[in-house]
Parts: C-alpha cells; structure tokens; sequence
C-alpha cells in the first residue's frame, strides 16, 4: 500500500497531471457557476480521453468534478438557485443569509466546509478503500431502499410551516419524476404522448424552471437587489463576513466533521449518488441541533454547515462504488468510468489489485481539487460576493440567459425549453402561495432509488428483508434519529427565541451591530406567501388570490387522475410506486381543498422557503411582473424561431438597454459575450446539435 | 465504331490489344475519377455520428471507438469525426435526428435494436423505415459469443440441481430483451424455474447484487468474471447450469472447473415453435446490436464508401485492442447479416411473432 501510494504521488505530481490541474482551475470553477454545468465539461474531456496519458485524462477529469462543486454553491447561496448534483439543500439558508446582507458570511462558511469535507472525504478515502468492498457487500438493496426513504424524510423537514403544501408538493414531485419509461415494466409511462418525455423529466430544466427563474423575477417585480437595503453594509463588510463565515464554520466542527462523514457513507454506497448525503443531513442537523427549527430555513449558518460539508466529502466517497465496483451513481460517474475505459483501464473488484496506485491517486486528486481551488474562491469570495448588489434588471437577463443555456443541456432540444418554460409556471405559482418548492426537489432527486429499490428489494428478498440484521441495525438507527429528534424540540421548545449565536445572526454578540440590524429588517420584509397566511386569518380563503391556489390545485389534482387512470395499463413494477406516490398526495391534496374553505388558523407559520415581495408599489409590480414574463416568454418563442445565436443576444441585449437601462457599451458587450459563449463553447468546443429554428424550416419549404 | 468493331471484328492482334488497352484506360480512369470525387468530397469535412444515449454507455463507448479509427479509411480523410450525444426518447430522438440528417454521407448514427423490432413487430417507430434506412452493420454483431449462466454453489451445482430446489431461482437483468439476459427470459416464459428482476442499473450492478447474495444466478462468461471478480475462480463459487449461442470454451469451463453444461434447449426442452422464436430473437439481438445507420437516400458510392471504411475500421488491429481494453465485445456484422436475420423473422409464423413479441416485452 505505501508503495502504491508512493507511487500514486510521484505519478499525480509530475508535470503532466500538475499542468492539467492547473489548467483545469478555472475551467472547472467556472463550469461550477452555472447548474449542471459538470457535465458539459466533463463531455468535452471524454472526447480526448483516448489520446491522452491515462493518468493525464484521469486527473483532469476527478480533478474537475471535485473542484467544480467549490463553485456549485454560489448559484445557490447569491441567486436562489440550486445546484443540480450539489448544493441543494445550501439555497435553503444560503439565499436567505444572501438576502440579508450575509453573503460574504455564507460564503466563507460554505468553502470551509467544502474543503474540510473534502479532505475529510479523500482520507475516508484512503482509510475504506481496503476493505470497502467487504464492507458495502453488507448492504443491499433493501438497505438502499431503506437510505432512499431516510432521504426522502427531509420532505417532511422542509415542510415545516406548511406540513400538507409540503406533502403534497413531494407527492407532485414523485408522480413527475416518474413519466416516462420505466426501468422496470419496459413502459411509457404518462408522457401526454409526447415523445420528449420518453426519458422522463431532467433535473436541469426542473431545476431551472422551479427556482432560478422565477427567483430572478421574484427581484425584477419588488425591483431590488437580492442585498436589498442591506447593499452598504455589504459592501462594507463583505472582507470581513467572509473571514467570520469561516471561523464560525470551524467553531461548529462537530457538525462540520458529522456532516461530513454522512456525505462519505450514504456517498460510498452503490448507486446511490451521493445527493440523498445533503438533505439526510440537513434534515438531521434540524432535527438535533439547538434552536435549529426555529432558524433553519431562515438563513441559519449551521444550515450551510450541514448540507456543504457532504457536499465534497462526498466527491471521494462516490468512487468508491465506481471505482471498485464499476457501478457508476451518477451521470458525472458514468463519464468517469468511460474516461478509464477508454484510457485502458476496468473498473471493479480487481482495480484495487491491478491499478492500486492509480486508485490512491483518485483519492490525491480529489484532495488537491479541494486544497488547491478553496483558498481561490475564499480570495474571491468578497468580490462574488457583490453578485448580490447587483441591480435586479441587470442580473435577470444574465442569469435567464446562462440557466437557460445550462438547462438545454439537458438533452438539447426545444423540449428543454418547454419544461422549463412549464416549470417556471408552477414555481412562480408555488412562490406566490406559500407553496415550498424543495419538497419537488427532493422527490425528483430521489424518485428513481426510490422506486428502484423499493422494486427489488420486495423481488429480491420480498418479506424477509426484515429479518436482514443491516436492514434492522438501519431502521433502529433511523426510529432512534427520530425519537432524539422529537425528544429534543421537546426540551428546547421552552425557548420560544432562536439562540442567535447559532444562527447567520451571530454577529450581534460581536461588533457586527449592522449585520445584526440588517438581519432584523430583513425579517420584516415578508414575502407574499407570509402576507396571504395572516390575510386568511381574518378572511375565509375563497378571494381572488385563492382562485390561483385553486388553479394549483385543479392542475395537480388532474394530473394524479390521469397517471393513476393510466397506470391501469401497466405491469406491476411500473405502476407501484406511481400508485404510492399519488396515494400518499390525496389525502393532502383534500385537506389542502378544504383549507381553502375554512378559515385558517395557522397565521403565524412561516415555510422553509421564499416568497415574492409585494404590497409597496402594486401598479409598478404588476408592470414589472407583465414586462419580465413577457420578456422570457417572448425570448423562448424567439429562440424557438430564430435559433439560440440569434435570439438570446439580441434578447439580452433588448432586456438590458430598454428595461436594464445599460446603456449601449454595456448591453452590447454582454449580447457579445453570450454569442461568444454560445460559439465557443458550445458550437466549437461540445459541437452541440441545436434544433432547426422554425424560421429557416419555413425558409426550406418555401424554397 | 463499337458497332463496326461487332460487325467486323479486329482486323489485327496489335489493333485488339489498342482497343482492350483503351477500354481499360477509361474504366481505370473512371474508377480513379470516382476515387478522386469521393476523396475530394470527404477532404476537410466534418463527419458526425449521432449516438441516441448519454455519454459515457456502451453505444456511446462504440461510437467513440469508431470515430477514433474510422477517419483513416474514409477517402480522402474528413477533417474531423465527432460524436454527438442526442439521448431523448429512449434513442430515439438520436435516430430520429439521423433519419431526418441530410443524405450527403456526413451523418451517421447508433440503431439500437429495440426500434428495429418495433417495426418488425409493426409498432410505427417515427422517422425510421426498416426498408429505406441505410444500415452500414455492427462492430460486435458478428460476435459469435459465449452465453452462460451460473449459478452459486451454495445454492445448487447443476440445472437438475435447480429443478430440485422447488422454488425459482433470482436472475437480475437491467431491463427486458438485452443480450444476455434473453436466455433466462426465454426459461422463464415456457414455465422454467426462473424469476427474472429487473430494474438493476446495468451489467456491474447485477454482478455486484450476485457477490452480495441477493441473486442466485449470473451470466459467467470469462470476459464478464476473469477480469472484475477473479475470487469466484479462486473460491469455486460458480456452478454452471446451461448455454446458449455459444459453448462456453473448454479452457474456461476448466478454470471454473465445472462439467460442461447443458445448452439451454436440452435444459429446459422447449417445443419446436418455441426453438424457432428463441433462435430468431437471439439472432437478431445478437446481431443487430449497437448497429450503426445512414439516413435513407445517401448516394450509391458514398454510402458504399461508408460500408467500406466502417468494415475496414472493426478489423483494425487498433480498434481491436481498443474494443478489448474497453471489454466491448468486437465481431463484424455485416448489412448482409442484418439482411439475413430479418429474413428470418419475417419467415415466423404469426404465433411466432407474438411468442417474440412477449419475449422482447413489447
């Protein structure tokens, strides 16, 4: 083994794998900035995999997947936006900390951990790989099962204030993930018949469509910042909130380190991912941490803690079942495992015999992707920071133009376009009434282990599964988890305020007096979800803004019915989960009818989400709310017509001179630089096929 | 002239030998003309190979493979071969996109072989006609591959051995009608004590649900166990029960030291009928699989330019060894194998065809 490892050191620190890190920097930090943006670039480096020196094509591409996650969390802390592999459960504290003039303070906490969970994941790394083999023979897919529904827990945790929304929103998300065909009964299930839903709905669009639009016009309608009034202070502390994020992610070590190590388990187990690590502990953190269900959701740092620290301790477990068991957990793994093929080298069982000192230098690799690009980020990190100040109608065009290039990835087609024109509908109307949206997340997220492993445990082991001791030491883990959790809130429901020194408000025991200040008019500035629950308890439901929830409702409730009336025409295994799904989202969804019937009682619940800021200027809102969604409705249609070259620069370019006020040097350049990117890397560099625009297919006819 | 040439014949021998030499100036030089417009149309292009999947699986792997080799014996040697990943439609909008492409020999894509038994079995695949679409043949159809099934020690030591046990025994599989698992579907279709799950993730996590336990039975050829799971040879674990396509070669059987099993016919004695739908399946998904395909109308000698090189690339040494450290399984099929097998489906009986048909879970 020291031989090997010796070796795996002298192999990874010679010239050639050390100028491709070195390259591979700012590319990876860069890809790391737009969702799902791995991917591309991972594409890219398979291309020249065959002609490169495997231990070239082996670092350049573990390299990037680890440093491109130190950048996931940027979207999803300044923008409201999160990641499509990681980063997810970070928007829930991450933004609201974002928006109270905390960014520098998550940031610097978020890199912290991202590097400490990455060295802690690449020693775990190391120290399992020996035995890793026999130890995750223990568990199979009943356990699987189990760890995917222990994922999927977190529903019930991001639910808070809005326990059915929530419900039913994770009921929603599990019948949408499974459109499509199905792994198991070989059938289309519930596609509309329309042949793009074939392979069912891609997290990208979801992703992109249910926060990060409708986020953008969240900040167009109330026209502010995502600082808001907190744009001084900021700036002025933006240095010094970075250094303060950082000690406070170390004075929470054991969170930190516990974090961390469930990244490296739920991470290292076959085909799992790795995703479930951050919402299994997040959830667990809000469970045991003091005070946490108060502030959690709210822009607690202990939030950030708890879902970036799995977040790169995960990056060196997930090559654990690609590496020694070929089982790639994800579409990044996948690619990896193309990568060494092609550079002639077989993953599995005997990789650790036959390439030892490769693997250990999987494990060196994966430690440098975190040693060497954190401290770059934590040195940027004010300066991104600023992201936040920028004006709202600057922001929005860029941003709908980059999500809206990353979310095509998806499989390049105008069906991209279309979910998430779609799912910007439901987000914008999940935003507006008090709907969370992370429940969707989790469930899509979570939707194929679940049903995967919920089908072959009950084949493969069928009852006894629990006479299976891994499967009964899991569950006793699980109603242990539980019942701490409960008999914690019981011991600190006593406190009816949260302990602000745990919280993003920490800085009120320091001489941060303003953060302090600003936390507490950020509280006051109430999104409409808040505003429509305290309206209900002095309205019944039935008004206007009720018919909207109606709308939400009609639409969900309809889609149930036709998936549960098509699911009569499929085999067994397609149709179970389904079923479970939709069953389990009817009881909700009736009791979400008849809350809208009676009046409501629960005024003072607050949802572990945002909502839009309304009420200050109505008229202004409405406009600004008709000029945002026509614009991004009128940019689709013309990229539709005219093709992506055409129409998002000149797209952006209109948005950013008429409503931006840009100027013309500004809003040009920006136009440029979105026609260069989408030349450069895409045409030049993916050689990515776009779909014919309308235009020139009207053209070919005609002619 | 030819016409007094006929009426007259050659009035000299040195007079015959100037015409044949003329006559084959002019086939030669039209040949070498075509030569020189072919290399001239492929110099300096960019040659495409649409694969309907992701990045990173087996049709992908293939295509890169191709595109790697195939370049060198194209005329006149394109600019560039590319590979362009189209998943969508479960291939589907991969085919479609290649269907659809321009017929001018710059577009070529991955078939995979469920729409070809689509519009065998009459199910309407869009955009893709069996008949019109330009097949160029696969890099592994020709393989004539070894197929066999084991199954652990501990559970039983021969097929007679699995009868006995009274209950069936687990065989997992990613999804229906795949190469390697048709032979236990078959079993488990005429009533054999075998209970096919699906829903694995792939071949590897089949063989990791087997080292854990939770399967009875594997496929055990030495390409898929010699390499990622040596311990089942050292520790004898594997039993094995019967074969198909292939007999398993003596030498492996050794390693296993196992008795040489019964070809899966003998095992479970199907009826005539059920033999002939079986044979048809197993050819065409042997066959037809990770084929490559033009769309239809592509210009004569392009397309025969096409099937040349794409010939000439899976008997490459290079590509050879490529396919080998990839484990992709490396035997030419040719379009006149594709020819052949869908004859034989098309010669089935109409309960035949819906014998198929449930095979493949269409």
């Amino acid at each position: 083994m020291t031989e090997a490892l010796i070796s795996a050191a002298q192999h990874v620190f010679s010239p050639g794998p050390l100028l491709a890190m070195l390259l591979m920097i700012p590319v990876s930090l860069f890809s790391g900035l737009m969702p799902g943006g791995h991917l591309p670039v991972a594409v890219v480096i398979l291309g020249f995999a065959g002609y490169l020196d495997p231990w070239i094509a082996v670092t350049v591409i573990v390299f990037h997947m680890a440093a491109n996650d130190i950048t996931e969390n940027v979207p999803s802390i300044l923008l409201g936006i999160p990641g499509s592999r990681s980063a997810q459960a970070t928007v829930l504290d991450g933004y609201p900390m974002a928006q109270k003039g905390l960014a520098g303070v998550a940031l610097g906490a978020s890199y912290t951990c991202e590097m400490v969970g990455g060295l802690i994941g690449a020693v775990a790394l190391f120290l399992v790989l020996p035995v890793a083999r026999e130890l995750l023979r223990l568990f199979g897919s009943a356990e699987f099962f189990l760890l995917s529904f222990m994922a999927i827990l977190a529903v019930a945790v991001v639910s808070a204030g809005a326990f059915v929304k929530g419900m039913l929103t994770a009921a929603l998300g599990l019948a949408i993930a499974l459109i499509g065909s199905s792994p198991i009964g070989g059938v289309v299930r519930a596609n509309l018949g329309i042949d793009y839903l074939w392979d069912g709905v891609r997290l990208g669009p979801v992703v992109v469509g249910l926060f990060a639009i409708p986020e953008m016009m969240a900040l167009v309608i109330a026209n502010i910042s995502i600082a808001g009034e907190h744009l001084d202070t900021m700036l002025r502390n933006s240095k010094r909130d970075v250094y303060r994020g950082m000690l406070i992610a170390l004075r929470h070590w054991w969170l930190l380190v516990r974090s961390s190590l469930i990244g490296v388990f739920v991470g290292a187990l076959p085909a799992l991912g790795g995703t479930e690590a951050h919402w299994i502990s997040y959830a667990y953190a809000r469970q045991v941490e003091k005070g946490a269900r108060e502030t959690f959701g709210k822009g607690d740092v202990r939030g950030i803690i708890a879902a970036d620290a799995p977040n790169n301790s995960v990056d060196g477990a997930v090559l654990i079942p690609t590496v020694v068991f070929g089982i790639p957990g994800s579409a990044g793994m996948a690619i990896l495992m193309a990568v060494l093929i092609l550079s002639g080298i077989q993953p599995g069982p005997a990789m650790l015999e036959r390439h030892l000192d490769l693997t250990l230098g999987l494990v060196i690799i994966v430690a440098l992707g975190n040693i060497v690009t954190t401290p770059i980020m934590l040195l940027f990190a004010p300066y991104v920071a600023r992201m936040v100040t920028v004006p709202p109608h600057i922001l929005a065009p860029i941003v709908v133009g980059v999500v809206t290039l990353s979310a095509f990835q998806a499989t390049n087609s105008i069906g991209d376009l279309v979910l998430v024109l779609g799912f910007t509908a439901l987000g914008v109307f999940m935003k507006r009434y008090g709907w969370p949206r992370p429940p969707i997340l989790i469930a899509v997220v979570l939707a194929e282990p679940l049903e995967k492993y919920l089908w072959l445990s009950l084949n493969t082991y069928g009852v006894s599964m629990l006479a299976r001791p891994q499967f009964l030491i899991l569950c006793g883990i699980m109603v242990s988890l539980i019942a701490m959790s409960i008999s914690l809130s019981k011991l600190q429901r006593p406190m009816a305020e949260p302990d602000r020194s745990l919280t993003g408000v920490e800085s009120d025991r320091h001489p941060g007096e303003k953060i302090a200040e600003a936390v507490e008019a950020g509280d006051q500035l109430r999104p409409a979800a808040y505003r429509l629950r305290e309206e209900g308890s002095r309205h019944r439901r039935i008004s206007m803004e009720a018919i909207g929830e109606i709308v939400l409702l009609a639409m969900t409730g309809a889609f149930f019915a036709y998936m549960f009336w098509q699911s009569f025409s499929w085999p067994t295994g397609a149709w179970l989960m389904p079923r479970i799904a939709i069953l389990f989202g009817i009881p909700f969804w009736v009791a979400r009818l008849a809350a809208l019937f009676r009046p409501t009682t629960d005024s003072r619940a607050e949802i572990m989400d945002t909502g839009f800021w309304l009420g200050s200027d109505p008229k202004g809102e409405w406009i600004r709310f008709v000029q945002i969604s026509g614009w991004i409705v009128l940019l689709y249609v013309a990229i539709w017509m005219f093709g992506f070259h055409l129409a998002l620069p000149i797209g952006v370019f209109a948005y950013l001179y008429t409503y931006g006020r840009a100027g013309w040097f500004l809003s040009s350049v920006v136009s440029l630089a979105f026609l260069a990117f989408i030349v450069g890397v895409f045409d030049l560099l993916l050689h990515i096929t776009w779909p014919e625009p309308v235009v020139s297919m009207w053209r070919l006819s005609l002619f | 002239m030819v016409c007094n040439v006929v009426k007259h014949g050659f009035s000299s021998p040195p007079a015959a030998a100037a015409m044949l030499a003329t006559v084959i100036f002019f086939v030669s030089l039209s040949t070498w003309a075509q030569e020189r417009d072919l290399a001239e149309y492929f110099k300096g292009k960019k040659v495409e190979i649409v694969v309907g999947s992701a990045p990173g699986g087996g049709y992908d792997l293939n295509a890169r493979l191709i595109a790697r080799f195939i370049g060198k014996y194209l005329p006149g040697g394109p600019s560039a071969v590319v590979v362009r990943n189209m998943p969508g439609g479960g291939g589907q909008r991969g085919l479609g996109a290649t269907m659809r492409a321009r017929p001018d020999g710059l577009t070529v894509g991955t078939l995979q072989t469920r729409w070809v038994l689509r519009e065998l079995l009459g199910i309407d695949v869009p955009d893709f006609d069996l008949d019109t679409a330009r097949f160029l043949g696969s890099p592994s159809g020709g393989a004539k591959r070894e197929r066999m099934l084991c199954v652990r020690r501990d559970v039983a030591t021969s097929w007679e051995g699995v009868l006995k046990l009274g209950r069936p025994i687990r065989v997992g599989s990613s999804g229906r009608a795949a190469q390697a698992s048709i032979g236990p579907e078959f079993v488990e279709l005429i009533g054999g004590p075998i209970k096919m799950i699906y829903g694995y993730g792939g071949m590897a996590e089949v063989m990791a649900a087997f080292d854990r336990g939770e399967l009875d039975m594997v496929r055990c050829t030495e390409e898929v166990v010699a390499r990622p799971y040596p311990e089942w040879i050292k520790k004898k674990i594997l039993a094995a029960v019967f074969w198909w396509n292939a007999a398993p070669s003596e030498d492996w059987l050794r390693r296993l030291e196992a008795p040489t099993p019964p070809h899966l016919f003998d095992a479970v004695k199907p009826t005539e009928e059920q033999k002939r739908v079986f044979q048809v399946a197993v050819g065409l998904l042997e066959t037809m699989t990770r084929a490559f395909v033009m769309p239809p109308g592509v210009p004569n000698d392009i397309y025969q330019a096409w099937r040349n090189a794409f010939e000439a690339t899976v008997r490459d040494p290079e590509f050879v060894k490529g396919a080998e450290v990839a484990v992709l399984e490396v035997g030419l099929a040719t379009v006149e194998d594709f020819e052949r097998v869908i004859r034989g489906f098309r010669e089935l009986s109409p309960a035949g065809r819906g014998l198929v048909k449930k095979l493949m879970g269409e």
